[in-house]
């Protein structure tokens, strides 16, 4: 019996099909990487292998699963450099999945 | 040794002795003020008889003990308490207000050492009209340990001889190892400071030195966390270092700020966790807080995971406190996020300190600190006064900031917030999230004018300027005025079910609130009047025949005549339709059509 988790990844996979911005890709050695927020729709489980792959594969870059904020929020790396067209590309594509409300970056706060 | 113990023992004796029967204990005492309307006939007779008029009028004996003014009477009843005796006498409909009778005592200031240089939590006066009137809130409540305020920062330091009483133990939500310095590998269950310091080692690690936008410049640590669950909560009448706001109120500390300040995605996960919400792989916050305090800030407008979160967190009931920042500029986010109560800072005048970020998302406004007339080698006139851990990097011994430190900065003005908050939930835990907004804001005093000021948004070389209610909130905090403000009474409604089938009764309770004397239930809206079981209980049932939304509305009323209301909204359903499925249920009419198509056709048939 398939998990619930493993369902959505399969359907988010189905979905999205091919990579929505394939990208050039990104050297092994990137200086810095951009950390980002996505909020699904639905309570997904942001560790499951098939929505690291279909985030890959929708964003065109690698991604990796950095915490969990929610059971519909998690917080991923992106492994392109923050300046690079390419990494602002899959930010894009990636926001335009219909699986997923919402993505903001992952910024930086300090005490006041 | 011995002797003492039998003399404790006598004494105990002669206690036994002394201590009345139960029925004495329990049978209560009723002083009650009450004054009678203009109108009233009794105005005619003489006080005393009024007072005994009124009683005989509810059915007790009463006597009046005393005249405060020639409008009030004070009158004493035996087997009633006050505020029930006072309820039945507001009700009647001569009386303009009726109000227990309180014993009140002289509250002996704070024995904690520094308390005199805390400026910030004295009665307001013309050298100083900022300062909050902490004291007067205590007259009103001393805070309950129940109630919990989230310290979202950078952890505290557990030990401090002030905090220790007071701290639950939180959670570290500092994911990344750099950015923690804790040495322990992710997210843990120890929220204690280790220190944020940037070391010149630190400076060598180019990962750490990226996350810290690639500066090249060392610092200290701040131990910010512990100062601020200070302000909120530091044991007060201890005869040590400084008083907490917030009296018996307990700190849930919550780590999410580490080396160069913190993620977002910790942040939010940690203003989850604090309120009680789930957090995917962590174990589940056994005290939730019902505020959430925020001394922390970044640029830019309000991102939808803050939204997100934000609603989430209010849902639950817990309220979020946040610094609008020290920018001088556009309030920053988390702070101006559509239901966060941003705190703008004000300098001991009531006009905006200079550093304090401004505009219209702030919702109230507290004194955050400032350094006037300081020359070198003087004091820092109003600064805050915190605990704080006296190591440059890694923790060392505990002490508190003093009268020459710049602790300044809209991080501490929110903290006066959260402890004021927390002192309304203590006073009435019955206040929803909106209601703690709402009073907050209305206890708030009035913005003074400098005129040698501009008015903000405008503002002079050193960014200060005349607060206004657009930009800098509904006013000063005025600690004393809210907690006045949250005896009051308070609607709340539960619901026994939001959908029901039509002509099904749902149940509506009122919630508890202090001293309410009268319900009264009503339908807002909907497409029919529909039907209350009992529509002037706590209690009561509603049943509509109709399908539709229904909005009911609960209108209380507490011993002093405050009224409060809430709203609920019902769907009702339409009964679901028997069914036969396959090829369809005849019904009669149907069928009556058919017996006479074939009686038609029998007699065509025979003619």
């Amino acid at each position: 019996m398939r998990s619930p988790g493993l369902r959505r990844a399969l359907l988010l996979v189905s979905v999205l099909g091919a990579p929505a911005c394939a990208g050039p890709a990104v050297p092994a050695a990137a200086p810095t990487t951009r950390q980002v927020i996505v909020g699904f729709v639905d309570p997904t489980d942001g560790t499951a292998p098939a929505v690291l792959d279909t985030l890959s594969k929708t964003s065109g870059v690698g991604v990796s699963f950095v915490a969990s904020i929610s059971p519909r929020s998690h917080a991923y790396r992106l492994n392109c450099p923050v300046d690079d067209p390419a990494c602002k590309r899959a930010i894009e594509a990636l926001k335009v999945n219909p699986l997923i409300q919402y993505l903001n970056l992952d910024q930086k706060k300090d005490f006041r | 040794m011995k002797v003492r113990v039998r003399l404790c023992a006598a004494l105990a004796g002669i206690g036994a002795l002394f201590a009345g029967p139960a029925t004495a204990v329990e049978t209560p005492e009723a002083r009650v003020i009450v004054k009678l309307k203009a109108s009233s006939p009794l105005k005619q007779i003489q006080a005393a008889s009024r007072v005994q008029s009124l009683g005989q009028r509810i059915g007790i004996t009463a006597l009046m003990i005393g005249q405060p003014s020639p409008e009030l009477q004070v009158m004493r009843a035996s087997g009633i308490t006050s505020e029930a005796l006072a309820a039945k006498l507001a009700q009647q409909s001569d009386v303009e207000y009726a109000v227990p009778d309180r014993i009140k005592t002289i509250r002996a200031l704070p024995n904690d050492p520094l308390f005199n240089h805390q400026w910030y939590l004295q009665a307001p006066d013309a050298t100083q009209p900022a300062a909050t009137d902490a004291l007067g809130a205590w007259n009103l409540t001393g805070g309950k340990s129940g109630v919990v305020v989230a310290v979202v920062d950078t952890g505290v330091r557990f030990e401090h001889e002030d905090l220790r009483a007071k701290l639950l133990p939180g959670y570290d939500f500092v994911l990344d190892d750099l950015n923690s310095g804790d040495g322990q590998a992710g997210r843990d269950a120890d929220a204690s400071d280790p220190g944020d310091y940037l070391s010149t080692a630190d400076l060598g690690n180019l990962t750490l030195r990226a996350m810290c936008g690639n500066t090249s410049t060392t610092h200290n640590s701040s131990w910010h966390g512990t100062q601020v669950a200070g302000i909120v909560a530091a044991e007060a009448n201890n005869s040590v270092g400084i008083a907490g706001i917030a009296g018996a109120t307990r700190i849930l500390p919550i780590r999410v700020l580490g080396k160069c300040g913190g993620y977002d995605s910790d942040i939010i996960a940690g203003m989850r966790w604090a309120a009680g919400l789930a957090v995917p792989g962590l174990p589940a916050n056994p005290n939730p807080a019902r505020i959430i305090n925020l001394s922390l800030a970044g640029s830019g407008t309000c991102s939808d995971v803050y939204k997100n979160a934000v609603a989430e967190i209010r849902a639950a009931g817990t309220l979020i406190v946040a610094a609008a920042g020290n920018e001088t500029s556009p309030v920053e986010e988390p702070a101006n996020c559509p239901g966060v109560l941003g705190v703008a800072g004000i300098r001991h005048t009531g006009t905006k300190v200079g550093y304090s970020s401004y505009g219209p998302e702030v919702g109230i406004s507290a004194p955050a600190g400032n350094c006037v007339n300081t020359g070198t080698g003087e004091p820092c006139l109003y600064p805050f006064i915190t605990p704080i851990n006296f190591g440059l990097n890694g923790p060392l011994g505990n002490g508190y900031t003093g009268v020459y430190d710049v602790t300044i900065g809209t991080s501490f003005a929110v903290p006066l917030v959260s402890g004021t908050a927390a002192l309304m939930l203590a006073a009435n835990p019955a206040l929803s999230e909106p209601e703690l907004t709402a009073r907050l804001k209305r206890g708030a005093t009035a913005f003074p004018v400098d005129p040698s000021l501009p008015i903000c948004p405008s503002v002079t070389s050193d960014g200060q300027c005349n607060c206004t209610t657009a930009t800098c909130g509904a006013g000063m905090l005025n600690t004393a005025a809210a907690v006045a403000l949250a005896f009051n009474a308070t609607a709340s409604i539960a619901v026994s079910s939001s959908q029901v089938v039509a002509e099904t009764a749902v149940t509506l309770t009122a919630g508890d609130s202090p001293a309410l004397t009268s319900w009264q239930w009503s339908k807002l809206s909907g497409p029919e009047a529909g039907r209350f079981g009992s529509p002037n209980a706590a209690s009561t049932t509603f049943t509509a025949t109709l399908a539709g939304d229904y909005t009911i509305r609960l209108t209380v009323t507490d011993g002093s005549g405050n009224t409060a209301s809430a709203d609920t909204v019902i769907t009702v359903t339409a009964p679901a339709k028997s069914s036969g499925g396959g090829g369809g249920a005849t019904d009669f009419a149907s069928l009556a059509g058919i017996l006479a198509l074939a009686l038609f056709a029998a007699g065509r048939r025979r003619a």
